[in-house]
């Protein structure tokens, strides 16, 4: 009997693995090994023209990360990567309460409404934002006619959040809507019931109860936006150096590949374990 | 654990490649005056090349050639270097001409395959970046300086152009315009070690590391003066009022000074302390699968007509002193394009720096903040 | 607090969603302390009412007070009412014992006062082990009990139970309706409970209102619900009745069929004709010679059908008026009858009812 149980576990097990194959090679291809690759290279050597070559393994790719110009721009891209999670989320969350709230016809056009901008190019998208906020762009523009005089965003690192926050925003809305959306009402309706005002029962309901759409919108913002490379660079006018163009800058104009390569490792390490966490206190919380 | 093992050793062969191609440069090829082996590879910069020339090759080689392209110097030599795709022929600027023969990347040109070949101005024969001309023909030239708006030039008095329009707070600040440099370290410290007297060859070859840090102090103080850093939209930017006063390159102002019709507002001025020249060469990769029909290109390409048509086109200077008298005269009369000889001779090459070139990149980014 | 004041009343109460007209004009007063249930089939606007009383609705017309006070929008947590809800609603991200205690934190008892009161009423409805455990970690009954409790402990004006039984089998169903029964003696709120299960509403309430698609039919006791329906969707509704047509002749006399029979009470208006409702419980079968107490309604009529039921006995009889159904209990001195037989059929006047539709 005992027997029989595991061969069928067993030939479960085998179906399923057959079902991830593609999957799996997938992820090996095209993550795995470029994964593997990134890791040999920032142990290699960087010759006097900026060739790579891999021999004379060594650490100083890593030596160079603690030094201060790597701190002070890890350091800034974690605040404006938290900046546009916050405004993210300010923005997303009422919207994603409303959308969630609204009848299944009205909520369908909305979510398409959302989607639409994805059908366009990001680059294109950031352009956009880059004329919108050019000192003779349409903002700008009313302001003067208003009285207040023409201003420039464009080129600061406000407008590197407002881009970043344009960019990423529809990240947050969407686990948002889908918590909020399968958040049962009733509860809400139990906590005014039981004397709680609107804003208190917000605060002990539907708050915790969609707080795992929180943090899954928070990840899914605060990953891109400490990468973050197209955005800085083109709305930042490349003034507000930020990991993801640092980055970039080793493997094109700097062509350091191994300390590019160990920037990734370490980047991906810190991201991975945040997320480990972020999970491992969610399990113990349920 | 089988598929561990591919996983290995698919591993073990990327590193192998990027092993492999270390040493000096391949094989010259050897080719008569007009053979062609196949279709042409031809990886060249964006908008570098007249819209009829490639279609009069087509049809008088009877190949096909497909044009594909690149917005960096190290773009092209990532692609190259990964032998992602075989080219044929590509457009490298002196100093990743340098680079590209120091790593083995290039391959020996035949010259009796390119008889134009003797177009070519002398200057340009034994340039620094390859002395004995073996592994480049000039395809263009150009210089950097600065791009600037008349009223900006109003506001500071109209004196003479100096590297201090950017460097210079004093006179910087009389600017109300944006002021944009160029997001490209050797450039911006090359005008900046310009500005501060220095020869950029004496530098950068003869490792003065106090000369660079003193230019990355500079750019430091500058930063805050400086509305951006951009190396593609500043010309346009420049015409649309967005910046007063760009750092960047010569055919780009021409360029954008002649589409906007801006003669009357706007002007490219090489500074009085000298600025930039570089020539983009055309070189053949030594991993180039039909270098034949590449030399038949080159050879093509520097025509006594088809080297102005060029030019006539891209607006940068030509090194083909063959085809001077098929260019455009107002091109010809363009200070901007054509400096006169006492502005030339300020001007310089940016060599290969080596370990210098990579303290440059960290201080650039230090610079910015 | 108002001691003379019903515990909720409702005045020419609508509702409207859109279109559909989910409460109808509605008029009803509840006495405080009273168990009153609302009985009526899916939809017909019983949690619609509820609600209303709750605060998470309001009427489209007409106006409604609880304890004496006039509700108008008075918001849910201003209102000295608690419910019981359909799915229980506990909250899943708290204890059991945060749960109960949600309500007097709100109403700002401090916390330990709280945590006591809690404990206590979680005794009372015999949960005070669990109250460390999640919500979700329950059973039906479990949930259904934390859900009385975290009401409860608010000592509201009046309790709103909404199908509170509905989710659990017949066993546990049964045994919660005493409990529920009980404990509604015992804290003396008014409870107004929704069901539409008719026979929950019979055994609990003291009074019981029977709905359809949005109207408020009959308020009365469960025995004047049963036995005296008013309206034919009432009788229908609730248990098994015999509705036959009659008339009432032009000289006052009643016609079922080629019978004539008495009423007791009003009757309707000569020349109209009505539904007669009775229970087959209601009505005697005799031998067609043997001899029925006077005043009663007396007909004859043959058994075209019998059905055995263990406790009782069903028969179909043909009449003059119609087919009657008869049951009779099953004691040793019952006279079976089989089909064919020649019976007579013979009630109390006032045991039937006259419907109006
Ligand atoms: N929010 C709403 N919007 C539209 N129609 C509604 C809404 N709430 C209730 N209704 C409608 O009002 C009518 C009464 O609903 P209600 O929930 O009061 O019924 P109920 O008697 O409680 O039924 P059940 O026994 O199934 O719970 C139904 O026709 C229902 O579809
Ligand atoms: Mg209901």
């Amino acid at each position: 009997m005992a027997a029989l149980d595991q061969s069928a576990a067993q030939a479960d097990s085998r179906k399923g693995r057959l079902i991830a194959t593609p999957a799996a090679l997938y992820l090996l291809l095209f993550f795995m090994i470029p994964l593997g690759v990134i890791v040999t290279y920032s142990f290699a050597t960087r010759t006097a023209t900026g060739r790579t070559v891999l021999t004379g393994w060594n650490l100083s790719s890593y030596d160079k990360l603690f030094s201060e110009l790597v701190l002070r721009i890890v350091w800034r891209s974690f605040w404006m990567a938290s900046v546009t999670t916050i405004l993210c989320l300010l923005v997303a969350y009422p919207f994603a309460y409303y959308l969630a709230t609204r009848a299944p016809k009205v909520r369908n056009i909305l979510l398409v409404l959302v989607m639409i901008p994805f059908w366009t190019n990001g680059l294109i998208r950031i352009f956009a934002i880059r004329f919108l906020l050019g000192s003779d762009g349409p903002a700008s523009q009313l302001s003067e006619n208003l009285g207040f005089g023409t201003f420039r965003i464009l080129f600061t690192p406000a407008a590197v959040v407002i881009g970043m926050v344009y960019s990423f925003l529809t990240f947050m809305v969407l686990p948002l809507y889908v918590a909020i959306e399968r958040m049962d009402w009733k509860l809400v309706e139990a906590a005014r019931d039981l004397y709680a005002g609107g804003t208190v029962a917000f605060r002990k309901v539907t708050w915790p109860l969609t707080r795992s759409g929180v943090i899954a919108g928070s990840i899914l913002v605060f990953v891109p936006s400490f990468g973050s490379y197209v955005v800085p660079e083109i709305l930042g006018g490349a003034k507000t150096m930020l990991l993801g163009s640092y980055v970039a800058r080793q493997f094109g104009a700097a062509r350091n590949f191994p300390f590019g390569a160990a920037l990734s490792v370490v980047l991906i390490a810190v991201m991975l374990i945040a997320v480990v966490i972020n999970q491992r206190a969610e399990a113990n919380r349920a | 654990m089988k598929l561990k093992l591919t996983g290995a050793l698919l591993l073990l062969a990327l590193v192998a490649a990027a092993c492999g191609s270390d040493g000096d440069s391949g094989a010259a090829a050897s080719c008569a005056v007009g053979e062609t082996d196949g279709d042409l590879s031809f990886y060249n910069w964006a908008d570098y090349i007249d819209e009829e020339s490639i279609p009069r090759f087509e049809e008088e080689y009877g190949i096909k050639v497909e044009y594909t392209m690149y917005e960096s110097n190290e773009q092209m030599l990532a692609q190259v270097d990964a032998g992602a795709a075989n080219y044929d022929l590509i457009v490298p600027s002196d100093y990743m001409v340098d680079t590209m023969i120091a790593e083995g990347l290039l391959m020996e040109l035949d010259f009796d395959a390119i008889p134009n070949a003797t177009n070519i101005s002398a200057e340009f024969q034994s340039p620094p970046f390859d002395p004995d001309h073996k592994y480049h023909v000039a395809y263009q030239w150009g210089t950097t300086g600065i791009g600037i708006s008349y009223d900006a030039l109003e506001e500071l008095g109209n004196v003479e152009p100096t590297w201090g329009f950017i460097f210079d707070p004093a006179l910087s600040g009389m600017v109300s315009g944006g002021i944009s440099m160029l997001d490209d370290a050797p450039e911006s410290f090359s005008a900046a070690l310009k500005y501060l007297g220095y020869s950029i060859d004496e530098v950068l070859v003869g490792g003065n590391e106090e000369a660079i840090r003193e230019a990355g102090e500079l750019l430091k103080a500058t930063n805050a003066n400086l509305l951006k850093y951009d190396s593609v939209s500043y010309s346009d930017d420049l015409m649309n009022g967005e910046l007063a006063v760009a750092h960047g390159w010569s055919g780009s102002f021409a360029a954008a000074i002649f589409e906007a019709d801006a003669y009357e507002t706007h002007v490219y001025v090489i500074p009085k302390e000298g600025g930039v020249r570089w020539v983009d060469g055309m070189a053949i990769p030594a991993s180039a699968e039909h270098p034949c029909s590449a030399h038949a290109m080159i050879n093509f390409m520097t025509d006594a007509q088809n080297g102005a048509a060029l030019t006539n086109y891209v607006y940068y200077a030509s090194p083909n002193e063959a085809a001077t008298e098929f260019i455009l005269d107002e091109i010809l009369e363009d200070e901007g394009i054509y400096p006169n000889a006492e502005t030339s001779a300020q001007l310089e090459f940016i060599p290969q720096a080596g370990e210098l070139g990579l303290l440059m990149q960290d201080l650039f980014v230090e610079a910015k903040g | 607090m108002n001691e003379s004041a019903n515990a909720v009343e409702l005045h020419g109460v609508v509702k409207k969603f859109g279109d559909v007209i989910a409460v109808n004009s509605i008029d009803l007063v509840i006495a405080d302390g009273e168990f009153f249930s609302l009985l009526g089939p899916s939809g017909c606007g019983k949690t619609t009412i509820l609600r209303m009383i709750a605060g998470f609705e309001f009427p489209t017309a007409g106006h409604l007070a609880v304890d004496g006070q006039k509700m108008g929008l008075t918001p849910p947590d201003q209102r000295p009412v608690n419910t019981v809800f359909q799915n229980y609603a506990l909250f899943p991200h708290m204890t059991v014992l945060e749960n109960v205690m949600f309500g007097l934190l709100m109403k700002k008892v401090p916390k330990d006062e709280a945590r006591e009161t809690a404990k206590k009423v979680l005794d009372q409805v015999r949960l005070g082990a669990l109250g460390e455990r999640k919500s979700s970690q329950l059973s039906g009954g479990q949930q259904q009990r934390v859900a009385l409790a975290r009401a409860l402990v608010n000592k509201p004006k009046v309790l709103l139970l909404d199908e509170p039984l509905g989710a659990l089998d017949l066993k546990l169903r049964q045994e919660m309706q005493s409990e529920l029964k009980s404990l509604h003696t015992e804290v003396g709120i008014t409870f107004v409970y929704v069901t539409h299960d008719q026979e929950e509403a019979l055994t609990m309430s003291d009074r019981i209102g029977v709905m359809s698609e949005g109207n408020l039919l009959q308020v009365d006791t469960p025995d004047r619900i049963y036995e005296h329906p008013t309206k034919r969707f009432v009788a229908d509704f609730i248990g098994e009745i015999n509705m036959l047509a009659a008339t009432v002749a032009d000289d006052g006399t009643v016609q079922l069929g080629s019978e004539q029979i008495k009423l007791d009470g009003p009757s309707p208006e000569m020349g109209q004709s009505f539904t007669l409702a009775i229970r087959p419980e209601s009505i005697d079968l005799t031998g067609p010679d043997q001899g029925v107490e006077l005043g009663l309604n007396q007909i004859s009529g043959t058994v075209t059908h019998r059905t055995y039921f263990g406790d009782a006995y069903s028969y179909d009889v043909e009449t003059g008026g119609g087919v009657l159904s008869v049951r009779c209990d099953n004691r040793p001195d019952h006279q079976r009858f089989n089909e064919g037989d020649a019976v007579k059929v013979s009630w109390r006047p006032d045991s039937s009812s006259v419907l109006k539709d």
